[in-house]
């Protein structure tokens, strides 16, 4: 028995690859199913950006069984699930992925500083985070989110992430290298790390590994897993 | 009429309201914020600390019979309180020879402390530099959550029946015949006593009924990683001269665990300079690193409070028959809190019978921690502390501000995952309907 924790795009595309190569599969998640790619698809430039990712998540998930249950420890093996906490003799595959580094800024810290992370997750549950944005750092997905804003706000660009904030309730200005920004909302990307509170011990695989908002590299990293996985089936009982 | 009106709500405050609840007296704390400890006390560093130098001042005393009092308060209210200790290390040779003589006179004190040979020193903290010398262990520090602690007692009071107004700033005071008239953006209030416990804005309460008094803002900068367990207790270097104005911050944890570096003091202008400059950082970053074989992983905040000094010491007095002052609580307020609270109601025997009451009730004993908490009807909102929907929500419907909810749940605190979770959470419970689309105002 292999049990996954993590059932978004990495924990799902494991699970169905090791089900077809004959392994008895437990796959857990605390939260919903499809991860932060579920997410994305929410909002339309984002959804467009990883079509490919999700449609592909989808296509796995066929008669998939997504436990509800957040694992708590390895060694041994604790998921806390909704009837009580169960102990099981197995060993793990880590798919927790990834999370942003919190956003933590110079000068004062008002309210209206997001990561990335937090403040697409709040756009796509239609929640309005601001009327006009910096949006500071480096990365793909900071195109994606600014494209988005602007449609209906101000948004500007900076790719330094060393930021300077104003404000006392609210964010007012941003300096950024001597040069001043006016917005009320202050997105940052410091980067992404393993999201793995529980410092679970196992496998690491996908974003957990890569940490990136590039899907293309949790593809391959998955893809490299799992072969790597199924060559080595003394790590795991098969059934 | 009020018996007693407390201005401000922070840990001093609240422990005064907390200790009141206990007598026959109608008592009534208005708070600027919208929840308990959300200036002052919520950037301190959270530290029960086991001593304050010199000994002669009040804060002194009061800093070694708050921490004496500690553990029955953290007992009676239900906060996290944990005696990590506190390790002084000798990096020179000086402060090496200094040793025996520095536990020595800890020990006339009362205070307990174990001289540390270097190699225990680098077992008890392995992350420590090979060119430590020895060090002092005192067993009695401590951490806590400064908001926890002081929603904690702003609860058990308001349970045994202290009326609390948030959001509510008081404007003026008017002496009235006996009785003092307290004038706020939310109405006035007619009290017998009042007692200003307004942290940085304590001068300006106290003026209002003519008494001077200045208040300079201390400003603290903190920089808290990511990584736990880095140390697992304060580590501070023992000072070659001690300095009269500041015990210097140290490499501190925070009481889940987190290397919390800091504080700094910077005399500043303004009670609203909060802000966090890079060379502070810096600073501070260069102060500690030195005592370590490296420094903790990532960075994940930096803050800074406010201290508020009214010179060399706490200023506890009643300059006007009926208003007494609580002022310039600077460090070590949060280890004071519970000595405060004790002297003040000796001041208060002077104008009321203290009667306790017959029934004084408890506040519902926390479960922290616990895995058996996810259950059917709640779930965990944020893994990397444990805070289940249900927690988030009480506190939320308790205090309806996001800050709070943040600061006493410590959910959210370590990384981005739940945050925007949380953000829904409250703001659901928070807002009306139409200002929804505002949400992340908060």
């Amino acid at each position: 028995m292999v049990v996954i924790v993590g059932a978004g795009y990495s924990g799902l595309i494991c699970a169905r690859n090791l089900i077809d190569f004959g392994y008895s599969v437990r796959l857990f998640d605390f939260r919903k199913t499809g991860g932060e790619l579920a997410i994305f698809s929410k909002i339309p430039e984002l959804k467009e950006h990883y079509e490919s990712f999700v449609d592909e998540m989808k296509s796995v998930l066929g008669d998939l069984n997504v436990e509800k249950g957040c694992v708590i420890s390895t060694d041994p093996l604790r998921i806390l699930t909704p009837k009580g906490v169960e102990i099981v003799d197995d060993k793990a595959i880590i798919a927790t992925g990834a999370v942003d580094r919190n956003p933590w800024v110079y000068g004062k810290r008002p309210a209206g500083i997001f990561s990335p992370e937090t403040a697409i997750k709040l756009i796509s549950e239609g929640y309005k985070i601001g009327n006009s944005f910096l949006i500071a750092g480096d990365g793909e997905v900071l195109e994606l989110l600014a494209t988005h804003l602007s449609k209906n706000h101000k948004v500007e660009r900076v790719k330094s992430t060393e930021v300077y904030v104003h404000g006392n309730k609210r964010v007012e200005k941003v300096e950024v290298e001597g040069e001043e920004f006016k917005c009320d909302t202050l997105i940052l990307f410091r980067g992404r790390k393993t999201f793995n509170p529980k410092n679970l011990l196992g496998d690491l695989v996908g974003n957990a590994v890569v940490c990136s908002y590039d899907y293309s590299l949790v593809r391959k990293n998955v893809r490299e897993f799992i072969k790597k996985f199924t060559a080595s089936s003394n790590l795991f009982s098969r059934v | 009429m009020k018996d007693i009106v407390v201005v401000g709500a922070g840990v001093t405050g609240s422990f005064i309201a907390k200790e009141l609840s206990k007598f026959d007296l109608d008592v009534l704390v208005l708070e600027k914020k919208l929840a308990p400890g959300l200036e002052q006390t919520k950037a301190c560093s959270g530290i029960i600390h086991p001593f304050q130098l010199p000994f002669k001042l009040l804060r002194s005393k009061l800093c070694l019979e708050g921490n004496r009092m500690m553990d029955a308060e953290a007992e009676e209210l239900g906060f996290e309180f944990k005696r990590v200790g506190l390790i002084a290390v000798a990096t020179n040779p000086i402060t090496f020879l200094a040793i025996p003589l520095i536990v020595l006179y800890l020990k006339m004190h009362g205070i307990k402390a174990e001289v540390i040979r270097r190699k225990k020193l680098l077992e008890m903290e392995p992350n420590l530099t090979e060119k430590v010398y020895g060090g002092i262990f005192i067993p009695s520090a401590g951490v806590v959550n400064p908001v926890e602690m002081t929603a904690r007692a702003c609860l058990f009071a308001k349970l045994n029946g202290v009326e609390f107004i948030y959001g509510c700033e008081v404007i003026g005071i008017e002496r009235r015949g006996d009785r003092f008239i307290v004038k706020t953006n939310r109405g006035n209030f007619e009290s017998r006593v009042v007692i200003n416990c307004a942290g940085i804005y304590a001068d300006e309460i106290a003026k209002m009924v003519g008494y001077e008094m200045r208040i300079i803002p201390g400003k603290g900068t903190h920089v808290v990683f990511a990584e736990k367990g880095f140390t697992k207790h304060l580590v501070v270097a023992i000072p070659l001269k001690p300095n009269k104005r500041t015990k210097g911050g140290g490499a501190l944890i925070g009481f889940d665990g987190k290397p919390l570096w800091g504080p700094n003091l910077i005399d500043v202008e303004s009670k609203e300079d909060t802000s966090v400059n890079k060379r502070e950082i810096e600073g501070i970053i260069a102060k500690f690193a030195p005592l370590f074989k490296r420094t903790p992983e990532e960075i994940i905040a930096v803050y800074s409070g406010l201290r508020s000094i009214a010179g060399s010491d706490f200023v506890i007095n009643e300059p006007i028959r009926g208003f007494i002052n609580v002022a310039g609580i600077q460090s070590p307020g949060l280890t004071a809190a519970p000595a405060i609270a004790k002297i003040v109601l000796g001041m208060l025997s002077n104008h009321f019978e203290l009667r306790r009451k017959e029934k004084i009730f408890r506040l519902p004993k926390k479960v922290k921690n616990e895995i058996w908490k996810f259950l059917e009807e709640d779930e965990i909102v944020c893994l990397c502390n444990m805070v289940t929907k249900k927690e988030i929500l009480e506190v939320a419907e308790n205090f309806k501000c996001f800050d709070a909810v943040k600061q006493i749940t410590w959910a959210g605190m370590d990384c981005e995952k739940c945050k925007a979770d949380i953000i829904r959470l409250v703001g659901e419970k928070v807002l009306k309907d139409s200002d929804k689309g505002e949400i992340a105002w908060l």
